[in-house]
């Protein structure tokens, strides 16, 4: 799946050389995944192993790659394996290494250092419904990627615009690989807010935040009316969220201006 | 954007949360005191899917336009409150603060320290003489007690299970048999994560989560809403809320607590539905009425979000909910300070000022320190 989709993607005949053209030998790469305490889906181990493996394929060092989200004990949790420190691919949590220097709507924000001390990102949520953003998927996915991710839950739409607009993230996000191999379609009311209530069998990948999520959005629509359930304060709450970003220049909520290419393997 | 699907073969399912169980017992089906009477009962939920934490220090709050607070009348149920109970306006609003240098001994309570600190703290609250008369004063043998506690899963920080072991102990030695007692909050799951002894039908003081069993009936800010069976079931309530930073409501305490009492506690975070909702929840009769007590946990004081906290010696008594939480965002303020975090207090400040005037507004207490009797105990 990893590899017709960066094929697809690229243009590139071979899934090596894509990844070759995205990601140098020298580079470190951080991959953002979802391991949200909250949550009992998250973004599932196989398929960032699949990435990290690919990843060193094309000659990065597994010790160059890191695994990050919030909290090591929350990824620890997902079922990722940790390694701070150790030979391989590197797995932990920002903890409280963060480096306050920018703004988002208004208010002092701070970025994880993993993220800011890698050359490359690759974002990797997993697909959920929201109470207030409508998704979370992967411009939400940056909300672990910030130690105040509560205060942005306010005018959420454009924060979570200005958070993913922020020279760090955009100009160091490679790639988008949305994991749709499950999702929460109806959040919950109490712990745990997101379970796997439908188990998918696809992935999303793209260099578009807006677009990507703008697919997403579409999926979970679907899902919530094949499951009974009007996707309508979704769909008004999400839609506010990629307005922002599109206005914001992150990427395109127009199916008109997307080319969304399926790919169907047996 | 490319879409990449494949026949699913064997897609496993990430093993569920391995909770730390203190205690034993399965899921499921409701617990609740027992009853000399008629039993009813069961449990229930609490805060917000949110993750908190605050650093901001100028957002913006929504703005709260003189809400027209509302509250829905109750159905009828045999409540009563002794005539000890006393609060603003017929009284100042005490509320007591003790603190215990040795409440902590390295990272455990010390149970003798904090009985003496619930013990000082009653007589002071009450005028009376002695503890266990002050104990006996507000819970009657016949009575079953709901003590509301909060263990919501998206903290790494609970009400301290021995403060409340303590209450429970007082509550017993007053003449009210364990079985008559039930520790709750939400769900099971996350009490047993909190580390509480969860009990639903053994002897002893009961313990479980409302686990949905929730009973219609009544309505917040114009729509409708469920109340905990666990909390119908008794006639009287203890709210034990620990003091916590919020990033929706300021701070987390006594009033937020009960959105742990509800079955929709999410959709009253945005704006100016926690800043009604909050005082609305705590005015609804059901609430408002059993609450014989509250008793704030002050021995962490709980920051980012539920992940960290600075350590507190001191409990918070009093009748007064709103007194009670004035004097909490006090203390929050104090410890912040303390720590360099001004940016915590002002965003505090903003946030929480609109619901403490709401519950003042509807009569559940007083917010204005002037109308506050606070009594240092220092043990």
């Amino acid at each position: 799946m990893l590899d017709a989709s960066i094929t697809k993607l690229t243009g590139l005949d071979k899934a090596g050389d894509a990844w070759a053209v995205l990601f140098g030998p020298e580079e470190h790469v951080a991959i953002k995944v979802n391991a949200f305490r909250n949550s009992l889906i998250w973004t599932h181990v196989p398929l960032v192993i699949a990435v990290t493996d690919v990843l060193q394929e094309v000659g990065i060092p597994a010790e160059n790659i890191v695994i990050f989200d919030y909290w090591t004990n929350e990824l620890r949790t997902a079922g990722f394996e940790i390694n701070e420190d150790g030979p391989g691919v590197r797995c932990y949590g920002t903890e409280e290494a963060y480096t306050r220097d920018w703004e988002v709507s208004g208010l002092p924000t701070a970025l994880s250092d993993i993220l800011l001390g890698c050359d490359a990102l690759i974002n990797m949520p997993v697909l959920k419904s929201h109470m207030i953003s409508g998704i979370t998927f992967a411009m939400k996915n940056h909300y672990g990627s910030i130690p105040a991710p509560g205060v942005l839950h306010r005018n959420i739409g454009q924060c979570i615009a200005e958070l993913n607009a922020l020279p760090p993230i955009k100009d160091r996000t490679r790639l988008i690989i949305g994991d749709v191999l499950a999702a929460c379609v109806n959040y919950g009311g109490s712990f745990p807010y997101w379970e796997p209530d439908w188990i998918g069998d696809s992935i999303l990948m793209s260099f578009d935040p807006v677009a990507h999520d703008k697919v997403g959005l579409d999926i979970l629509t679907q899902l919530r009316m094949e499951a009974g359930s009007s996707p309508d304060s979704l769909i008004d709450m999400a839609t506010s969220c990629l307005e922002s970003a599109a206005a914001a220049g992150l990427g395109t909520d127009d199916p008109a201006n997307m080319d969304l290419v399926e790919v169907n393997l047996e | 954007v490319t879409s990449t699907s494949h026949t699913p073969k064997s897609i496993s399912r990430r093993e569920f949360l391995k909770l730390a169980a203190a205690g034993t017992v399965g899921l499921l089906a409701g617990c609740s005191p027992a009853s000399p009477s008629s039993p009813t009962a069961t449990s229930p939920p609490t805060d917000l899917p949110v993750p908190a934490d605050t650093v901001a220090p100028t957002s913006t709050p929504t703005a709260t336009e003189t809400p027209e607070l509302t509250v829905t009348p109750e159905p009828a149920v045999d409540v009563g409150r002794p005539d000890i109970i006393e609060t603003y306006p017929d009284v100042p609003s005490k509320v007591i603060r003790a603190q215990h240098a040795g409440v902590w001994d390295g990272d455990d309570l010390v149970p003798a320290a904090l009985r003496e600190m619930l013990d000082g703290s009653m007589t002071a609250l009450t005028g009376l003489d002695s503890a266990g008369a002050a104990w006996a004063a507000l819970f009657a043998p016949d009575e079953r007690v709901a003590i509301k506690v909060n263990a919501i899963r998206s903290s790494s920080f609970w009400t301290h299970v021995p403060l409340v072991m303590a209450v429970v102990e007082s509550l017993r030695e007053a003449g009210v048999p364990g079985e008559q007692i039930a520790i709750f909050d939400r769900s099971t799951l996350e009490l047993e994560n909190a580390g509480y002894p969860v009990n639903k039908d053994g002897a002893g003081a009961r313990c479980c989560g409302t686990d949905l069993q929730d009973k219609a009936g009544w309505q917040l800010m114009g729509t409708d809403i469920k109340l905990s069976n666990i909390l119908l079931s008794c006639h009287a309530l203890i709210n034990i809320p620990i003091l916590k930073q919020h990033s929706m409501a300021g701070i987390s305490f006594a009033m937020k607590n009960h959105y742990g009492t509800f079955d929709k506690p999410s959709s009253y975070h945005q704006g100016d539905a926690i800043q009604r909702g909050m005082a609305e929840l705590n005015a609804l009769p059901p609430i408002r009425d059993r609450t014989r007590l509250i008793i704030g946990d002050v021995l962490n004081i709980v920051k980012s979000g539920g992940r960290s906290a600075i350590t507190g010696d001191s409990i918070l008594m009093s009748f007064d909910p709103v007194a009670h939480d004035t004097i909490g965002l006090q203390l929050f303020s104090e410890a912040m300070t303390s720590e360099g975090l001004n940016s915590h207090v002002a965003v505090a400040k903003k946030f929480a000022t609109p619901w403490l005037e709401n519950g003042a507004g509807l009569g559940l207490g007083t917010g204005d320190l002037n109308t506050i009797e606070l009594m240092e105990i220092n043990l």
